[in-house]
């Protein structure tokens, strides 16, 4: 087990629901064997998820958002080996829904994602860039931005900042489309626990697999 | 993948900023490396070449000497070094202990059938001696007569001797 955790690549996805805080681990196998391509087989092979859980939020519980992330990376890294991790997981986060706005466009002809196309799309579309941070996937012919205002972006991240667990990403899982796109990782977790909220356990594995290098947009 | 803490454009960035900065630190490092190998080239000090000694033939390094050498033969020229014939080197050279004939130049005539020269002996008799002629009961040529000197040429050594016509006869110049 230390073995495996100290040699592999762990990532962790935390979301933020209305009431409920879903975190999923995961370990990302290194075997040259299994990792032919890109087939759902080997990556159903190379990933394994070893913890998922879900806590209330502020109903039952007297601690904050940022410290019960704190404490579950911190009991895990620090309590469940016997030594201290020393590859620190990747860590997702995905607020709650209502914060995020989804825009597509179809893509331009002459793309640079450095370019300042981005940004000219978002003022066309009535966004003001001081506003809202955001960032841009492409998806077949459209581009997929994924808007948070800052405020409510910094809401959720200065606690965080304050008990030194930034997480490396924050995104979004699109529960619409993880219907067809987490199928090779249900079976992983259909097993483990009758959760309360099933589709943001989805989320959680599908949110830690992106940190992994699996792309679920 | 979005990412909202790192955007693509700041990832492009941060991709750029790190390509570029790895350039940068390679010519630094190359240019450090440079700058020692000419600072390591430039401070090393010229080793002295030990070689063979120089062979030389004789009559290069005394011209006057060839007339006691062998005359050259159709045999290869026999070298020696300089190491090796010291006792060449510290020879007297012959031409030093002459003296020009002890004969007081009285006086030297200017004509058109060429100069002459008159000479007074020791015991007082004068003597005219023109170019190419032999001085009496000596083996000294008179062999040019300029306007401050006269030179002779010995006949057994082939020695010139310069003489200056208004120094002391007792103080020849030579060269």
């Amino acid at each position: 087990m230390l073995f495996s955790w100290t040699k592999n690549n762990v990532a962790v996805g935390f979301v933020v629901g209305e009431r409920w805080l879903t975190s999923a681990w995961l370990i990302g196998y290194k075997s040259r064997r299994n990792r032919k391509g890109n087939s759902i087989l080997a990556d159903r092979q190379s990933t394994k998820v070893v913890m998922l859980c879900q806590r209330p939020i502020y109903t039952h519980n007297h601690m904050s958002l940022a410290e019960l992330i704190s404490s579950n990376l911190n009991q895990v890294i620090l309590k469940t080996t016997p030594i201290p991790m020393i590859k620190k997981p990747f860590v997702s986060l995905q607020l709650p829904e209502r914060l995020y706005e989804t825009l597509i466009v179809e893509k331009p002809n002459t793309l640079k994602l450095t370019g300042q196309w981005a940004a000219a799309a978002l003022a066309d579309a009535g966004y003001n860039l001081n506003e809202w941070r955001w960032d841009v996937c492409l998806q077949g012919s459209a581009c997929v931005f994924l808007l948070v205002k800052m405020v409510d972006l910094h809401h959720y991240l200065q606690p965080l900042n304050k008990a030194g667990c930034v997480p490396n990403a924050v995104s979004y899982i699109n529960p619409e489309r993880l219907v067809s796109l987490d199928n090779h990782l249900a079976p992983q977790y259909t097993g483990m626990t009758v959760l309360p909220d099933p589709i943001a356990a989805k989320q959680a594995v599908c949110l830690a697999a992106t940190g992994l290098g699996y792309i679920y947009a | 993948m979005h990412n909202l803490i790192t955007p693509v454009y700041a990832r492009k960035q941060a991709q750029q900023r790190w390509l570029y900065s790895t350039i940068a630190c390679a010519c630094v490092v190359l240019g450090f490396l440079q700058l020692r190998y000419a600072l390591t080239t430039a401070s090393t000090t010229a080793e002295p070449i030990i070689t063979q000694p120089i062979k030389v033939m004789p009559e290069l390094i005394a011209p006057e000497v060839p007339a006691l050498m062998p005359a050259p033969t159709t045999e290869e020229p026999n070298y020696t070094t300089l190491d090796s014939t010291p006792q060449l080197l510290d020879k007297p050279n012959p031409c030093a202990d002459l003296t020009p004939p002890d004969y007081q130049i009285t006086a030297v005539l200017w004509q058109q059938q060429g100069e002459l020269l008159v000479l007074r002996s020791p015991l007082g008799r004068h003597l005219h001696v023109s170019l190419g002629q032999h001085l009496e009961q000596s083996k000294w040529v008179l062999q040019s007569i300029d306007k401050h000197s006269i030179t002779w040429q010995h006949q057994e050594f082939l020695c010139n001797v310069i003489q200056a016509i208004k120094a002391p006869p007792n103080q020849p110049l030579r060269y």
